[in-house]
């Protein structure tokens, strides 16, 4: 008879216990190595930082399993955890290159490598780059955006203001992937007829 | 700067005005329950209205969809093999850190060591990989000409002879490695015991499909009786003014092995070759033959393992191939379904 697989929460509470230790948290190690790495190789890091990040990732998961107490899943648990990693690793290394660059007197430090900018504190003060914009043409905007309903403006944002993929829209609206599409069908010819003698052919 | 270059900086600009920014950020539990569904009510709306407008809340959402998305084909990055020895370094780490059972003085996994010791588990993967690989495209050829079939296997089986006597001689450079590197606490001498081992491992698998291989190729040459026969016809002769194209239903009895599909051809510019290729959900390649002819009456004759083709609608490209290039010439519709037993 075939050996029934077992569950992530049923591996965790076994841990837990200390019932076989090795197979079982090698077991977990199987089931989401593949996932950890997909994670951090899209994150651009080298596959061979990305093994050694998810070996620090399973060394904190073996330590914290005791202290886990299933408020939330598991693999949520797991995602904090490499978030923070990655966040580290991150911080380590610009720490690393502050460490080892001379900045030449007059320059500020040097921003490059320190990790996607979501992860920076934005910066709350007006962008003065906004103020050098086009009145007629932000009012114009404002106008055509403000006409779309609300769904299909902020599907629109997402894909011009935020360049996310369709599929990444449809995530965060919680709508289909076809609902996206035909919102941003239907958005470009609006706005085109708006917006066209501003902002050319816009593309959607 | 192009016209969406300029729309994004506009729309940058105007985003606070747009869009009330919604709350406070919401936790990293929150975010994962909501890539998950798991959220509803008024708790969806309130993290969905943030995200629209908070950049460093979409990135941690952005993660949170990269992390829970289920796994996709593709990198190929990530081979058993690799993931084994992985684990083996952190559990002998992890072991050195309890201070239990504790290993010899090696134990920790140092990268440097890790990365030395590749080449063979490369090797190793290279040659199962091509292993399922060579068998996927025999599964897949299989029942289409089993004169060819014989043929490529022998090919195959040459194939894999060679790539085994390569991983033997790398065996045996290994040996001599660490012969000339003694004591014995050099890690050539684990590297070669395992490589034996995984060496012995793909030589049963090998063993194994060979036999798997043979017996099947027995039953292929078995001629199956009554396989069904569907006659399919293009698409643009089956279009009906009002409902779009018909679709041919291929009902299949449990049990059936193979079927066969006759696409009609009468009336297709002539080719020297045809190609075809299955199309199913969404538009995605399930499968492309290449090299067909007609056969009397200009139908082309196509038998396919009933294990290959799943219940659902797939439509079938046929492609003229000349030496000018190769050129869509009829498009088939069927559904496949599971039938009553005959």
């Amino acid at each position: 008879m075939a050996e029934v697989e077992k569950t992530t929460e049923e591996l965790v509470s076994e841990l837990q216990q200390g019932r076989a230790r090795e197979e079982n948290f090698r077991l977990l190690y199987e089931r989401y190595y593949a996932r950890l790495f997909r994670f951090f190789r899209n994150k651009q890091l080298p596959p061979e930082d990305c093994r050694d990040l998810i070996q620090k990732v399973f060394i904190s998961v073996y330590k914290g399993l005791g202290g886990f107490r299933h408020d939330s899943h598991f693999e949520t648990w797991l995602f904090k955890i490499a978030l923070n990693s990655y966040v580290s690793e991150i911080e380590h290394r610009r720490a690393a290159k502050r460490d080892a660059v001379e900045v030449p007197i007059g320059e500020g430090p040097s921003d490059e490598g320190a990790g996607p900018a979501s992860y920076r504190v934005a910066d709350e003060r007006a962008d003065p780059a906004v103020e050098l914009l086009d009145k007629e043409k932000l009012e114009k905007m404002r106008e055509a955006m403000c006409e779309l309903p609300e769904q299909m403006r902020r599907c629109v944002l997402l894909r011009v203001a935020k360049e996310l993929s369709y599929q990444e829209i449809a995530s965060v609206m919680g709508i289909s992937i076809n609902t996206v599409k035909a919102h941003l069908h239907q958005s470009q010819k609006v706005l085109r007829e708006k917006l066209g003698k501003y902002f050319g052919a816009l593309e959607v | 700067m192009d016209g969406r270059d300029e729309a994004r900086v506009y729309m940058n600009a105007l985003m606070p005005g747009l869009e009330d920014v919604a709350g406070p950020h919401p936790s990293v539990d929150a975010l994962a329950a909501y890539q998950q569904g798991r959220l509803g009510g008024s708790a969806r709306a309130l993290v969905r209205d943030h995200l629209i407008t908070c950049d460093e809340c979409l990135a941690l959402f952005k993660d949170a969809n990269d992390f829970f998305a289920p796994p996709r084909e593709g990198r190929g990055e990530v081979n058993e093999v690799q993931v084994r020895r992985e684990w083996d370094a952190l559990w002998r780490q992890i072991k050195a850190e309890e201070g239990a059972e504790a290993p010899s003085s090696d134990s920790t996994p140092r990268p440097a060591a890790r990365r030395a010791g590749k080449a063979l588990p490369l090797a190793l993967a290279a040659g199962l990989a091509l292993a399922a690989g060579l068998t996927l495209v025999w599964a897949v050829w299989s029942r289409r000409d089993a004169p060819e079939v014989v043929r490529r296997l022998q090919l195959e089986r040459e194939e894999m002879a060679v790539r085994l006597k390569q991983l033997e001689e790398e065996n045996g450079r290994l040996r001599e490695q660490a012969r000339e590197s003694r004591p014995s606490e050099n890690p050539f001498e684990r590297e070669l015991a395992e490589s034996k081992q995984e060496n012995e491992r793909l030589r049963e698998r090998l063993g194994a499909a060979e036999r798997r291989r043979e017996t099947e190729l027995a039953e292929l040459r078995r001629p199956q009786l009554n396989a069904p026969i569907y006659d399919v016809l293009p698409q643009e002769m089956t279009v009906r003014s009002a409902g779009g194209a018909e679709m041919t239903r291929v009902v299949l009895p449990p049990g059936e092995r193979s079927f066969t599909l006759i696409l009609n051809g009468g009336g297709l510019p002539p080719y020297p070759k045809y190609d075809v290729e299955i199309r199913g959900r969404g538009g995605r390649r399930v499968w492309r033959g290449t090299g067909l002819r007609q056969e009397g009456g200009g139908n082309f004759v196509i038998t396919l393992d009933r294990g290959f083709l799943r219940d659902g609608r797939y439509s079938l490209r046929l492609f003229g191939r000349s030496a000018e290039g190769t050129r869509a010439v009829a498009e088939y519709n069927i559904q496949v379904t599971s039938g009553p037993r005959r």
